[in-house]
């Protein structure tokens, strides 16, 4: 494994744009699934009106 | 910022391995995460199996033999909770925790803290829900599908039920942002989408299904929980509100929930046949389309569970067509497993013995969902025993069975020993045999009209009731040489290469048996990605 897995090391530059990705899509997803819980619970109020 | 990512990457090769107790409670490392996943899991199928084992039990024999007609239905409601969202679906996580870093390049997944609390949620709310048996009442008995007015009326248990599901529900959301977050940001340079192993695949879309749906389930029980203690009327009659609405919004949640439960399966069996038959996968460009078809098709099938609520005629022939269509990337999948296997150069291991008996017998669960599809046959179905075979051929030897395989896969890789394979072949041919025996007298008794969740029946289902109960007795006694196996081969055995099985591919297992505890410290070359990515 050693000699193969050589290649690419991120360099720092390279670390922090993936962290901010990271960071980024884990709260987009977070904002999907909180959007889900929601919007089926006004969806369920609007038709009871 | 720059400084300290410097300072990791200094320090990438140390192992900083906490030891004791500390290891495990604060534990960032996907490793470690998915190990107590997979105990955790492991202890809740023993648990909800032996839910399972009483129920039989119960049912040996017409009339009340041990239980209380409450109890028993409370031993069904908490044996399906216990099994869904206690076992299968921390078990998953706990194979794609230990998988995923590895099979993609990754040293770990994205975010490791959140992967600690996800896991950390589920024993509290296990105990929360299963401490529920000794409050006053009991367990809630409504079913695990908790439909109201008949769930709104559970007891002291009713705020445990609905909390603990929001925990789980909680546990899921963040488990599934952590793959996706993974899967998406972390693979290693050169590992494209459609290079990426089977099961890596259907997790991602199982991670979608539940970011979708899992929300939908906890919007729903929040609800009943405000119903119940707020005065609100969002399903209960008596103030305008819908109880059938509860049933829609359910199995919105509840239809896609069963492929969040197939699906990784779907993945190890797709990476287990090419290993044993030493061939590359037939279609892995069509099983990924299929895989994502299903998922799709998974959203828009739901009321086929609530034909008999009754419905529109033209929502009904939607609902039996759409469930209809699933069959067809279904049969592509069951085909693609099928051609890759012709012609190959087999041999039975237990992975494939599993994988094979998944795929037969997941197909006649299949091949009973579509008789269930057909409206006029399920207004005849619905409710018997019928049913209860039919998914419990989907998620025994489907699922269960697919989990197996992929433990008896991966495990010589996670403990550096091969396991006692005679004793696994042993366990195989106990529960093939054990769960036909168990579950296939179900059809019969459901054709005949014997209703499901009663602790009673009448003497003409006598038999084949018994013959189940028997199944049942063996296949859960059988079931107690899987964490010997797993015991065993963790303590010692025989040492393996990098390689388990001579047929394998993929990037695991170009990592030493067992792995190191930071897996890809540094990204695997392109040549290594190509060697794995042999599809």
């Amino acid at each position: 494994m050693a000699s193969e897995a050589v290649s690419a090391t991120l360099s720092v530059a390279a670390q922090q744009a993936r962290r901010r990705r990271v960071r980024r899509s884990a709260l987009l997803f977070g904002a999907i699934a909180a959007a889900f819980y929601l919007g089926f619970i006004v969806l369920i109020l609007m038709r009871g009106r | 910022m720059a400084e300290h990512l410097a300072h990791d990457a200094a320090h990438d090769d140390h192992d900083h391995k906490p030891h004791g107790w500390r290891r495990w409670v604060y534990s960032t490392n996907h490793k470690d995460i998915g190990t107590m996943y997979l105990i955790f899991a492991c202890t809740m199928f023993f648990i909800g199996g032996g839910a399972a084992m009483l129920i039989r039990l119960e049912l040996f024999k017409p009339g009340l033999q041990f239980f209380d007609p409450q109890f028993f239905n409370s031993l069904t409601t908490m044996h399906a909770l216990i099994m869904i969202f206690g076992a299968i679906m921390p078990g998953w996580t706990g194979l794609a925790n230990w998988m995923i870093p590895m099979q993609v390049g990754a040293p770990d997944m994205a975010l490791p803290r959140l992967n600690n609390f996800s896991f950390w949620i589920l024993p509290f709310a296990f105990t929360l829900l299963i401490s529920s048996f000794f409050v006053p009442g009991g367990a809630p008995a409504g079913g695990w599908t908790m439909y109201p007015p008949l769930t709104l009326q559970t007891g002291a248990s009713f705020p445990m039920l609905i909390f603990s599901i929001h925990l789980m529900g909680a546990s899921s959301i963040l488990g599934a942002i952590n793959v996706v977050v993974t899967i998406m940001n972390m693979r290693a340079p050169g590992m494209t989408l459609l290079r990426m192993p089977l099961f890596v695949w259907t997790w991602l879309i199982t991670a979608y299904l539940l970011i979708a749906v899992m929300p939908v389930l906890a919007g729903a029980v929040t609800m009943m929980l405000t119903d119940h203690y707020f005065g609100t009327t969002f399903f209960t009659a008596a103030g305008g509100g819908d109880p059938v609405m509860f049933q829609h919004i359910f199995w919105f949640f509840g239809h896609p929930e069963v492929y969040i439960l197939v699906l990784p399966a779907f993945g190890i069996v797709s990476e287990i046949i090419p290993t044993f038959s030493r061939k590359p996968l037939f279609g892995y460009e069509a099983m990924v389309y299929a895989v994502a078809s299903i998922a799709f098709l998974s959203f828009i099938v739901w009321a086929h569970h609530m034909f008999t609520v009754g419905m529109p005629l033209a929502a009904q022939l939607f609902f039996m067509l759409s469930t209809m269509l699933i069959a067809v990337p279904t049969g592509v999948k069951v085909f693609n497993w099928t051609a890759t296997m012709w012609k190959g150069s087999l041999s039975f291991e237990p992975p494939m013995l599993f994988a094979l008996a998944f795929l037969f017998l997941f197909t006649i669960g299949g091949f009973s969902g579509l008789m269930l599809a057909i409206v006029p046959a399920d207004y005849q179905y619905q409710d018997t025993y019928f049913v209860v075979a039919h998914f419990h051929y989907v998620l025994v030897p489907g699922t269960i069975f697919g989990m197996m395989a992929g433990v008896y896969y991966w495990l010589p890789k996670w403990t550096g020993h091969m396991y006692d394979l005679k004793l696994a072949t042993w366990h195989f041919w106990l529960s093939a045999i054990f769960v036909n025996v168990l579950f296939f007298p179900q059809h019969f008794l459901g054709l005949a009209g014997m209703p499901r969740r009663i602790p009673d029946y009448a003497v003409q289902f006598a038999d084949w009731n018994m013959v189940s109960s028997l199944g049942g007795f063996g296949f859960g006694l059988s079931q107690l040489l899987f964490p010997y196996i797993i015991w065993k081969c963790v303590r010692g055995g025989v040492r393996i290469g990098n390689k388990a099985w001579e047929g394998a591919h993929g990037l695991e297992w170009e990592l030493p048996s067992p792995p190191p505890f930071h897996s890809w410290t540094s990204p695997p070359s392109e040549a290594v990605i190509a060697r794995g990515a042999a599809h």
